[in-house]
C-alpha cells in the first residue's frame, strides 16, 4: 500500500492506494499536537492499516511553514563576512504599510549577538581579494557553540561567485564539532543576491532541528521509505527534506495542485484553475496546457524571503471562516481575518460572535442545519447565524438575507480577483480555463466565482475534501539544483556552460539519492532577461539557444506586452532531475471509496434563487440535472445555480454554465 | 448609482484598486533600471475623464496628492485627447515634483469613448543636467538640472512622435535605459486600459461610474470619520534646511496647521524665500508632504483619491522655499526639502495628538550619484539609503527603515558589483546612533563602497549638522554624514574637497581605491531617557545596539567614539 498523508492545520488526511488489488482507502483524523506524528498514526489506525502493509509513505506537511511563521524554530548562529552581519537585520528596508507611523519591521531571524563576522573576501569574478581568516572562523564558531546555538549557518558575501571560503569555513567548523549541524548558504541557495541568500539559508537552518526530530520519530514508526512533497510539487527523499527543509514551505498547497492536474487530465481539460477553499484561505493556481507554473521565491513574512522553487500558487484570505464587518469607510469587508475552527463561525456554536462566510451561506440556504457539516458530526445553528447577520445588516440598513448575499458575492469577488492575478495579469484569459473547485468550501462558491470570471466549465472532484492527500500519490520524484552564471545568451553553448550544467546535474542526482541514473529525466532551464533589465524569466533551454531566446521573448510579450528584440543575457542555470514511470492511480478511482454516504435530503429554500431547490446526494447525481440544485456530500456541498447544469458525473462531476 | 447596487459598486471599487496594483506589477517586471525594478521608485494612479484621481497605489509618498494636479495641468494644455495619445511631463513649476520624476500619462478609451486616464510617475535615472543622475548639489537655476518637459505628446493617436523621442534621448545619459523605463510606464498604462475596458464590458459604463463614485465616497467618508478623533485646533511646526552649497543658511520652514471640522489647512507663511540652490520644495512636493503626513496621522490605510484630497488645503507663499518660482533649482525637492516639510507637519500635529506622532527621523535619502567611464562605456549609479526612524509612544524606532516620505527596496550589493565599478566593504547598523529616550530612536546605517574606477560624485542631503529631533524629552539621533576613506584615514567631504557644505556637492573626483562612506543617522528618542525600562537597556547592551561607552541619560548630541 502506498500512502499519501497530508498533515494540515486541523486535520490529517490519508489516501492509501493498493496497486495489486486496485483498491483505495481514505481516512481523516484530528491533529492533537502540531509537529508530532500523532495525526499520522491516528489516520493510519482509522484506515485500519498495519505498519507492515505500507510500502511507501508520501508526506505533505504544513509543519515547516507553521514553525517558520511562528518563529517556533531552532536557534541559529550566523558566521558571515566582515562588515555584513547586519544585512539580515536591515532586510529590504521596505515597509509594509507606507503611511503607518507605528509600523514595526519584523524582528531579525537571528539576534545580533549571534551574528559574527570573519575576514575574507571574494570579488564578483570569484577571485580572492582577502584570504579567509581561519583563526577568526574557529573563534566565532566556539563563541556560537558556547551560546548554545542549535545550528550554524555560514554565509559569505559574493560566495555565489565562488564558494571556496564557505566550504573551508564549513569544514573547519565541523571539525570543531560538538555535533551541531553546519550549513552553507550556497548549498541551500547558490544564487546572486546577498540578502535573499542568507535569509533562505537561515530559514532553512531554523527548520532543521524540528524536521530531523520529526523524521526520526516517523522513521521509528514506519519501516517503509518516506518521501516528502516539496513546494514545487515533486517529492524528495527524507534525507534531502531534513537537510533542506525550507523546500517544504509550500508543501501543502502543492499536493492539491498536482491532484488538480490529474483531475484535469481525466476530465479532458488542458487549461484549468485550481481553487482550494478551506476555512481560512483559498489557494488558486493556474495549469496552462497541462503545464504547471512556478515562482522562484516565497515570502515567509514581510521582507523575509525564501528563495525556493515553488508552484505558482496564489493565496487569498477567503474561506468559510472569513469574518464579515463594516469598515470605517462604511464598506462591507470580508476577510482576511478568519474565525478559524475556534471560535469558528457563529453557527458552530463554539463561541464565535462575528458573522462569517459560512454563516452567510447557512442563512442563504446553501448550507443546512439539517445536514450540518462533516457528515453531520458538526451541527449548525440557524438562529445564531441569522441574529449575527441581522445585526451586521442593520449597520447598512439592509436585512440579514441581503447582507448574507452581499457577503457571498464579496468573497466570490475576492477569489475571482485572486484568479485574475494568476491569469489576466499573466496575459491569460480565464474564460479559456475550467475551474476545479475543492476543499471544504470550494463547491459552495465555485459557480459564483466562475460567473464572475466568465468561466463556463466547473469540475467538482470526487472526494474533494481529501484531494490533497490523493495528490501526494501522483508526485514524481524530483530534485532541482541551480547556480548563478552571468553571461550573454550566446555563451550558453560554450563548454564552460556545459560543464556547469553537468556539475549541477550531478548535484541534483546526488541529493535525490537515486540508485539507477538511467531512469532519470533531466531538464535544463535558464533565467533570462534583456541586458541590464533587473528581473528574469525562467525558460526551458532548448538544443538551439536561439529557440530559448525566442521563448523568452514571447513570454516577455505575453506577460508584459512588449517584445524588445534587444540582446538577452542569462543569470541563473537550473536543472531538475526527475524519476518518472511510476504507477499513478487516477484519483477518480478513489471515488469508489467515497466518503459520501449521505441520505436523501428534502428540498430547501435557497435565497440566491429565491425558491425551493432540490438536494441530490452525490450517489444520485446524474448528467442532465439542471440547476438550481445542491449536490450534497458528507464533507461538502456544491451549489448549482439556475444558469448551470450537470453534464458529467464520472469520474468527476462537471458543471456547465449556460449564460 | 442608479443601475448598480452599493455592494456591486463596492466590489468594483476593489477592482479599481487592484488595477493600480497591477500597473505597479507591470512596471516592476518590465523596467530596465534597478531604480524601478528593485527600488520601485514610481507611483501609479487612475483618473476619471476630468482628471480627478480615483485610485492610487500607495507608491512613493512624495508623489502623493499632486498627481491629480499634474494630470489636470496636462489636460488643460492638451486640446482634444485622442485614443493612443501618450503624454510626458516633468515640469517642476506645473505640478512636477522634480525633473527626474517623469510622468507618463495615457487616456483610457473604451469603445472609442474617453472614460479616464492612467498615469505613472517614476524616477528616471538621468534627464541631463550638470551631473550624471541629476543629484547636483551646486546648481543655481533649474535649467542646469536637466531637461524640462512641460507636458507634450510622445505619441499622438498611437503614432510615436519620433522628433520628440530623438530630442529627449539626445539630451540624457543612458538613453537606452530611459527608453526602456518609459516603455515600462506605457505598458502599465495599457494594462489599466485593458482592465477598465473589461470592467465596462461586464458592468457597463454605469457600473464604472458607480465604482468611481463608490471609490471617492468611500475615501471621503472614511477620512472624515477618522478625522473626528483629532480635536479641532491649531499646531505649529518649524525646522530648517541647514545650508545651501555656498554655506549660507539655515533656512526656516514654518507651518501653522489648523484642523477645523472636516478640513485640514496648512499655511506656510513665514517660511524663508526661495534660494538659488537645489533645496527648494516644489509645490507638488509640499502638497505631497502635507497629504502624506495628514493621512499617516489620521488613518494610514486610507485609499488616496480625490475624495479626501479636497479636504486638505495648502497655502504656500509664492516665491518661498515651499513654492518656488522659475528658475529656482528644485532637483533636491523630493529628498530633504520634502522630508523637512513632512516633519514640520508632523510636529504641528503633535500639538493636537502627541501620542500619534513619532520623534524625528534621519529624514534624508542621502541621495548620491556616481558616474564616469569604464572601458569606454559610461556608468551611473544612484545610491539612496534608509536610516534610523523616530521612536513613538510605546515603542522604539525602526532601524534601517525609510522615513515617512519614502519607501523603497534595498538593491542587492552583489548585483551592483556586477554592474558598476564598485566593491562594498560593509553595510551595518551604527551602535549608539539612536536618540535616547523612554523609547529609543532606531539605529542608523553605514554603507562603505570602494570605487574601482575614477568616479564623479554628486549629492544633495541635509541633517548633516544636527541629527533627528527627539520628542517629549527624548534625545536627538546621530546626524547623517558623508565621508571618504583615503590613505587609511576617514575625511569629511567638506574637509577633503574644501566644500562649504558637508552635504551638497557636484562632480567630486574619487580615485580608484577611495572608499565612499554614507552614514544615515539615527532616529530621535521619545520620552525621558531615565524612564527607559531596565530590561530594554539590558537588551540594547546585549545585542550591541548601545555600547558601554554610551551614557543614555546625558547624551544629547554627538556620537560616542564607537560610532566613528
Amino acid at each position: 500500500m502506498r500512502l499519501g498523508v497530508d498533515v494540515g492545520g486541523t486535520f490529517t488526511d490519508l489516501v492509501g492506494w493498493d496497486e495489486e488489488r486496485g483498491r483505495a482507502v481514505v481516512s481523516k483524523a484530528l491533529n492533537d499536537v502540531s509537529g508530532t506524528t500523532d495525526g499520522v498514526l491516528a489516520a493510519i489506525e482509522q484506515a485500519e492499516l498495519t505498519a507492515s502493509s505500507i510500502v511507501e509513505l508520501i508526506h505533505g506537511t504544513t509543519m515547516v511553514t507553521n514553525l517558520l511563521i511562528e518563529r517556533n524554530a531552532g536557534e541559529v548562529g550566523l558566521i558571515c563576512s566582515k562588515g555584513f552581519r547586519d544585512v539580515l537585520e536591515i532586510q529590504l528596508s521596505w515597509r509594509e504599510r507606507t503611511f503607518d507611523l507605528r509600523y514595526q519591521k519584523p524582528a531579525p531571524l537571528i539576534p545580533r549577538r549571534l551574528r559574527l563576522e570573519v575576514a575574507g573576501r571574494i570579488n564578483s569574478n570569484g577571485d580572492e581579494l582577502v584570504p579567509l581568516d581561519h583563526e577568526g572562523v574557529a573563534t566565532a564558531a566556539r563563541q556560537l557553540l558556547d551560546e548554545g546555538v542549535e545550528s550554524i549557518v555560514v554565509a559569505f558575501y559574493n560566495a555565489y561567485a565562488n564558494p571556496v571560503h564557505e566550504r573551508t569555513a564549513g569544514d573547519l567548523i565541523r571539525s570543531i564539532g560538538r555535533g551541531v549541524p553546519v550549513s552553507l548558504a550556497t548549498d541551500v541557495d547558490p544564487r546572486i543576491g546577498e540578502y535573499h541568500r542568507v535569509s533562505t539559508a537561515v530559514l532553512n537552518a531554523m527548520a532543521i532541528p524540528k524536521m530531523k526530530a520529526y523524521e526520526s520519530s516517523l522513521d521509528a514508526l514506519i519501516d517503509a521509505p518516506t518521501y516528502y512533497m516539496h513546494s514545487a510539487g515533486g517529492m524528495m527523499p527524507a534525507r534531502e527534506a531534513t537537510e533542506r527543509p525550507i523546500q517544504l514551505a509550500f508543501s501543502g498547497p502543492a499536493a492539491g495542485v498536482l491532484a488538480g492536474r490529474s483531475v484535469a487530465l481525466s476530465t479532458g481539460f488542458d487549461n484549468v484553475i485550481t481553487m482550494d477553499m478551506g476555512g481560512t484561505s483559498c489557494d488558486v493556481c493556474l495549469i496552462w496546457q497541462g503545464e504547471l507554473r512556478y515562482k522562484d521565491h516565497i515570502d515567509i513574512d514581510w521582507g523575509i524571503p525564501a528563495r525556493i522553487r515553488s508552484l505558482a500558487v496564489h493565496t487569498v484570505g477567503a474561506g468559510g471562516g472569513s469574518i464579515a464587518s463594516r469598515d470605517p469607510g462604511g464598506a462591507l469587508k470580508v476577510g482576511p481575518l478568519s474565525a478559524g475552527a475556534v471560535p469558528g463561525p457563529v453557527c458552530y456554536g463554539r463561541g464565535g460572535t462575528q458573522p462569517t462566510v459560512t454563516d452567510a451561506n447557512l442563512v442563504l440556504g446553501i448550507l443546512s442545519s439539517e445536514t450540518g457539516l462533516i457528515g453531520g458530526q458538526l451541527e449548525l445553528a440557524d438562529d445564531d447565524a441569522a441574529k449575527a447577520l441581522e445585526a451586521l445588516g442593520q449597520q447598512f440598513g439592509v436585512t440579514a438575507h441581503e447582507v448574507a448575499l452581499a457577503i457571498h458575492r464579496m468573497v466570490n469577488a475576492n477569489m475571482a480577483q485572486a484568479i485574475r492575478e494568476i491569469t489576466v495579469r499573466q496575459g491569460i484569459d480565464p474564460r479559456q480555463c475550467a475551474l476545479i473547485a475543492f476543499g471544504g468550501a470550494g463547491g459552495q462558491h465555485a459557480a459564483g466565482v466562475a460567473e464572475e470570471l466568465g468561466i463556463k466549465d466547473i469540475v467538482i472532484p470526487s472526494n474533494g475534501s481529501v484531494l490533497s492527500a490523493a495528490g501526494l500519490l501522483l508526485a514524481d520524484m524530483e530534485v532541482s539544483s541551480q547556480e548563478t552564471s552571468l553571461m550573454p545568451a550566446e555563451q550558453l553553448e560554450s563548454s564552460v556552460t556545459e560543464a556547469a550544467f553537468v556539475r549541477i546535474t550531478k548535484d541534483a542526482i546526488r541529493r535525490m539519492g537515486a540508485a539507477d541514473e538511467e531512469d532519470l529525466v533531466s531538464e535544463r532551464y535558464v533565467s533570462m532577461r534583456y541586458v541590464a533589465q533587473s528581473h528574469e524569466l525562467v525558460v526551458p533551454l532548448m538544443e538551439d539557444v536561439r529557440e530559448a531566446v525566442e521563448v523568452f521573448e514571447s513570454e516577455h510579450e505575453r506577460l508584459f506586452g512588449t517584445r524588445l528584440g534587444d540582446p538577452v543575457e542569462v543569470v541563473d542555470l537550473f536543472v531538475t532531475v526527475s524519476l518518472r514511470a511510476r504507477s499513478v492511480p487516477d484519483p477518480a478511482l478513489l471515488s469508489g471509496s467515497s466518503l459520501s454516504r449521505t441520505a436523501k435530503v428534502p428540498a430547501r429554500f435557497v435565497y440566491l434563487e429565491n425558491g425551493l431547490v432540490d438536494v441530490y446526494p452525490r450517489s444520485e447525481v446524474t448528467a442532465g440535472i439542471k440547476g438550481p440544485c445542491l449536490l450534497q456530500e458528507d464533507n461538502s456541498v456544491t451549489f448549482v445555480p439556475s444558469t448551470a447544469c450537470v453534464t458529467r458525473t464520472e469520474p468527476h462531476i462537471v458543471l456547465k454554465l449556460l449564460s | 448609482m442608479d443601475s448598480i447596487d452599493r455592494f456591486t459598486a463596492e466590489i468594483l471599487r476593489n477592482v479599481l484598486i487592484s488595477t493600480v496594483k497591477e500597473m505597479v506589477g507591470t512596471t516592476v517586471r518590465t523596467a530596465y533600471s534597478t531604480c524601478f525594478a528593485h527600488g520601485e521608485d514610481f507611483t501609479c494612479a487612475i483618473f476619471d475623464r476630468d482628471g480627478w484621481m480615483i485610485a492610487q497605489d500607495q507608491g512613493v509618498p512624495v508623489h502623493a496628492g499632486s498627481l491629480q494636479d499634474a494630470v489636470q495641468f496636462i489636460l488643460s494644455q492638451a486640446g482634444t485627447v485622442h485614443e493612443g495619445d501618450v503624454f510626458l511631463h516633468n515640469d517642476p513649476f506645473s505640478w512636477g515634483t522634480h525633473q527626474a520624476d517623469g510622468l507618463v500619462c495615457r487616456p483610457i478609451f473604451v469603445k472609442e469613448r474617453l472614460v479616464g486616464f492612467a498615469a505613472n510617475r517614476g524616477h528616471w535615472m538621468d534627464v541631463g543636467g550638470m551631473a550624471p543622475g541629476g543629484w547636483s548639489g551646486t546648481t543655481e537655476d533649474v535649467i542646469q538640472e536637466g531637461l524640462v518637459i512641460p507636458g507634450l505628446r510622445l505619441f499622438t493617436a498611437g503614432q510615436l512622435n519620433e522628433d520628440i523621442k530623438d530630442l529627449l534621448l539626445a539630451n540624457v545619459r543612458m538613453a537606452p535605459q530611459l527608453w526602456g523605463d518609459i516603455q515600462a510606464q506605457i505598458a502599465s498604462n495599457i494594462v489599466a486600459e485593458r482592465r477598465i475596458a473589461a470592467l465596462i464590458g461586464r458592468y457597463g459604463i454605469a457600473g464604472f461610474s458607480g465604482a468611481v463614485e463608490a471609490a471617492l465616497e468611500y475615501s471621503r467618508k472614511r477620512f472624515l470619520s477618522a478625522l473626528e478623533a483629532v480635536p479641532d485646533g491649531v499646531g505649529f511646526g518649524e525646522d530648517v534646511i541647514e545650508d545651501d552649497w555656498r554655506g549660507n543658511g539655515p533656512f526656516a520652514i514654518k507651518v501653522r496647521l489648523e484642523k477645523r471640522g472636516e478640513v485640514i489647512n496648512a499655511d506656510f507663511s513665514g517660511t524663508h524665500e526661495q534660494v538659488f540652490a537645489p533645496i527648494n520644495c516644489t509645490l507638488a512636493c509640499t502638497k505631497a508632504a502635507v497629504v502624506a503626513a495628514t493621512v499617516a496621522v489620521v488613518d494610514p490605510s486610507l485609499p488616496l483619491n480625490a475624495g479626501l484630497l479636497e479636504r486638505i488645503h495648502v497655502s504656500a507663499p509664492k516665491g518661498s522655499l515651499v513654492n518656488p518660482r522659475f528658475p529656482a533649482p528644485t532637483f533636491g525637492a523630493t529628498a530633504d526639502p520634502v522630508d523637512r516639510v513632512s516633519e514640520v507637519i508632523l510636529r504641528a500635529f503633535g500639538d493636537l495628538v502627541l501620542d500619534r506622532i513619532p520623534a524625528g527621523s534621519y529624514a534624508t535619502g542621502n541621495n548620491v550619484t556616481g558616474g564616469g567611464m569604464r572601458d569606454r562605456q559610461p556608468f551611473l549609479w544612484y545610491s539612496y539609503q534608509s536610516g534610523g526612524c523616530g521612536a513613538i509612544a510605546g515603542r522604539d524606532g525602526n532601524a534601517a527603515e525609510w522615513h515617512l516620505m519614502a519607501n523603497s527596496k534595498n538593491e542587492s550589493m552583489e548585483v551592483w558589483e556586477t554592474r558598476y565599478p564598485v566593491e562594498f566593504l560593509g553595510y551595518r547598523l551604527i551602535p549608539d546612533s539612536g536618540g535616547p529616550g523612554e523609547w529609543r530612536g532606531g539605529l542608523g546605517t553605514e554603507r562603505r563602497l570602494r570605487v574601482v574606477s575614477p568616479t564623479r560624485l554628486s549629492g544633495i542631503s541635509d541633517h548633516h549638522r544636527r541629527g533627528a529631533r527627539g520628542l517629549a524629552g527624548g534625545g536627538d539621533g546621530l546626524p547623517n554624514g558623508f565621508f571618504v576613506e583615503r590613505d587609511g584615514a576617514r575625511h569629511g567631504l567638506d574637509e577633503l574637497f574644501q566644500l562649504r557644505s558637508p552635504s551638497k556637492f557636484s562632480n567630486l573626483e574619487l580615485q580608484p581605491g577611495d572608499v565612499f562612506v554614507s552614514v544615515q543617522g539615527g532616529g530621535g528618542g521619545y520620552g525621558d531617557p531615565d524612564a527607559r525600562d531596565d530590561s530594554a537597556i539590558q537588551e540594547d547592551l546585549r545585542e550591541g545596539y548601545v555600547t558601554d561607552h554610551f551614557d543614555q541619560s546625558h547624551f544629547r548630541f554627538g556620537p560616542s567614539e564607537e560610532t566613528q
